[in-house]
């Protein structure tokens, strides 16, 4: 082990080199990053889980900077993230390449920074770079490295992958600023498509709610990436926009929502592609999902699902058994507080289906666009559901009395009611509505 | 100079980097967390700051008595002044954010450093290398890699360094 210490190619574990010498050197329990006696401290400086020295220019994530198994063993190091709401122009560059591990060398603590494994957070807690000794870093301009940090922190992205490139100082603080990263937005270009997000994210595995905004089309590919290298997702939100497709099936989202144990955010667009799904997690607790076309089975075996968004394409020829679905959303979905469900194909047969299912939480419902829906599913819902929060039956056909029945039902909870371009309500009954 | 009291306040005395002084009220000072540990631990009267210059101090003590100032109503006002606070040029800005992270001046740290970022954010990598006075430590081979994978990087403006 000692002999690989100096190869540059290899990635040397802590434990077996680095600590003996390290806590002699050190002779104190203090923290590595702040200073601050170690004995119950959290740091906030964040903590170098490994060096990025990936030798392999390809997108696989060095086995070694995906993290073990076993997600207790990471532990968050600080609120940082880099949060850019909307990267601005400059376009993201597509795939970096990381530099090879020698290459970092002229760094001042380069003989604890090595190694490539992490062995346990105890261990690395020693290792971890202290920004206050930045500041003799030659090369790193006029900033010391605890003000290079707070800068960092706020730029966007693509400047943040641009800042790498001006020395190696910057680009061993823009690299802890990446791992620190817990949440991050990214907007991906139509050129620099899946090489941006897979080089990226390895280099945050810490991150806990990722939103992409697709220019470029997206595909499974983009999901096993992020599977790959976000072991500890929290949230996902995929937006397309504007020409790109979203090229997901059913059975790759199924597969990624199954893998993902602590998934409880799940927000998709553009899942026309999806066909059939069966959606299983006990962890999901929010989904949205748009542009459904055409489903020729939708289930979704999520016991603690709050929160639903079905949002269908306005095609006529959608061919998506909306009752079925729902038949099935009220069984095994029993903790559901509120759903949204948008389709021209709504129709009363749908909501008495809902209505049968009894979800108990239930607070918000609406059900917009189904212009087949009358006052026979107001009453449904008023006798199944007589606690609602929220209704919303914009778009349906309801009428004058059903406005009646909902203002008899719910004279104390319901808080909100949506009732937009519903043509068989005459204007003048609105003035008694609600309080 | 020395410690006096006028009333009820005390006075203390900033000696910047070209041994101007600066006598301002204790109170101000309180908002760097750097002198309010001196001035309660050691009950000094006189602090030399020799590695802050005059110039960068000056606009410090501005913002601690605009800062001390704030109030609900005049919120509107101090966002102004702090967009103006940071609109110089950037070798004083950075001289600043130095001055303040020394300082421990931690609302006004957060406020430079995000000003400090909003300028560099759109700038080219030879851009910034030169605002910073940074020399590139990449080897040849290492920077043709990276303007092979993201040529974008290396375009911008070039002479855009001033600010």
């Amino acid at each position: 082990m000692q002999g690989r210490q100096h190869h540059p190619h290899t990635a040397t574990p802590i434990a077996d080199v680095i600590l003996p010498k390290r806590g002699k050197k050190r002779g104190s329990y203090s923290c590595g990053r702040c200073g601050v006696p170690k004995k119950g401290h959290v740091c906030s400086f964040p903590k170098d889980l490994n060096p990025i020295s990936n030798p392999n220019p390809d997108l696989t994530p060095n086995p070694s900077e995906n993290p073990s198994p076993n997600p207790e063993s990471f532990r968050l190091p600080s609120p940082l993230s880099v949060v850019r709401p909307q990267s601005p122009p400059p376009p993201p560059p597509p795939q970096q390449r990381l530099i090879l591990p020698q290459l970092r060398r002229a760094l001042s603590f380069d003989d604890i920074d090595v190694t490539d494994s992490c062995k346990s957070d105890d261990e690395e807690e020693e290792l971890f770079f202290d920004p206050d000794n930045e500041s003799d870093l030659i090369g790193s301009g006029k900033l010391p490295g605890c003000c290079l940090w707070e800068v960092f922190k706020r730029l966007p992205p693509p400047a943040l992958l641009a800042a790498a490139r001006v020395c190696k100082g910057w680009k061993d603080i823009s690299r802890r600023v990446w791992k620190s990263a817990e949440e991050l937005r990214l907007r991906v270009p139509v050129k620099a498509q899946i090489g941006l997000v897979g080089s990226v994210l390895k280099k945050c595995p810490g991150l806990v709610k990722l939103s992409v905004t697709m220019e470029s089309d997206v595909d499974a590919t983009m999901l096993a990436c992020i599977a790959f290298s976000c072991p500890k997702l929290d949230s996902i939100e995929i937006f397309t926009s504007g020409t790109s497709v979203n090229r997901i099936t059913g059975d790759e989202l199924g597969r990624f929502v199954a893998d993902k144990r602590c998934l409880t955010n799940l927000k998709m667009e553009g899942c026309s592609n999806l066909g059939g799904f069966t959606l299983c997690s006990t962890s999901l607790s929010t989904l949205w999902l748009s542009d459904l076309y055409c489903h020729s089975k939708m289930v979704f075996n999520c016991p603690n699902l709050k929160e639903i968004s079905l949002d269908f394409s306005r095609q006529e020829n959608d061919t998506t058994d909306l009752t079925l679905m729902v038949e099935g959303l009220g069984r095994s979905c029993p903790r559901l507080q509120s759903i949204h469900i948008a389709s021209i194909r709504l129709t009363n047969a749908v909501v008495l289906a809902l209505t049968a299912a009894n979800l108990r939480g239930l607070q918000m419902l609406s059900l917009v666009l189904g212009s087949e829906i009358t006052d026979a599913s107001v009453a449904a819902i008023a006798s199944s559901y007589s606690s609602l929060e929220l209704l919303d039956l914009s778009g349906s056909s309801i009428s004058d009395s059903g406005i009646g029945m909902i203002c008899n039902v719910f004279p104390e909870t319901l808080s909100k009611l949506l009732i937009a371009v519903c043509p068989n309500i005459t204007s003048s009954k609105h003035s008694y509505l609600l309080p | 100079m020395a410690s006096s009291t006028t009333g009820e306040k005390k006075i203390l005395t900033l000696k910047g980097g070209d041994n101007e002084e600066f006598i301002l009220e204790e109170s101000l000072v309180l908002q760097s967390e750097l002198l309010k540990n001196m001035v309660k631990e050691e009950r000094v009267s006189s602090i030399p700051l020799p590695s802050i210059k005059s110039k960068t101090l000056v606009k410090i003590i501005e913002y601690l008595k605009k800062h001390a100032e704030l109030t609900p109503s005049n919120k509107e006002e101090f966002k102004n002044f702090e967009k103006e606070f940071v609109n110089v040029v950037l070798e004083e800005l950075l001289d600043i954010t130095v001055a303040v992270n020394y300082l421990k001046i931690n609302g006004l740290l957060e406020f430079c450093c995000q000003a400090v970022a909003d300028r560099i954010k759109d700038k080219s990598v030879e851009a910034v290398r030169k605002i910073f006075r940074i020399e590139s430590d990449f080897t040849p081979e290492e920077e043709s890699e990276f303007r092979k994978e993201t040529p974008e990087a290396f375009e911008g403006d070039l002479d855009d360094t001033t600010n």
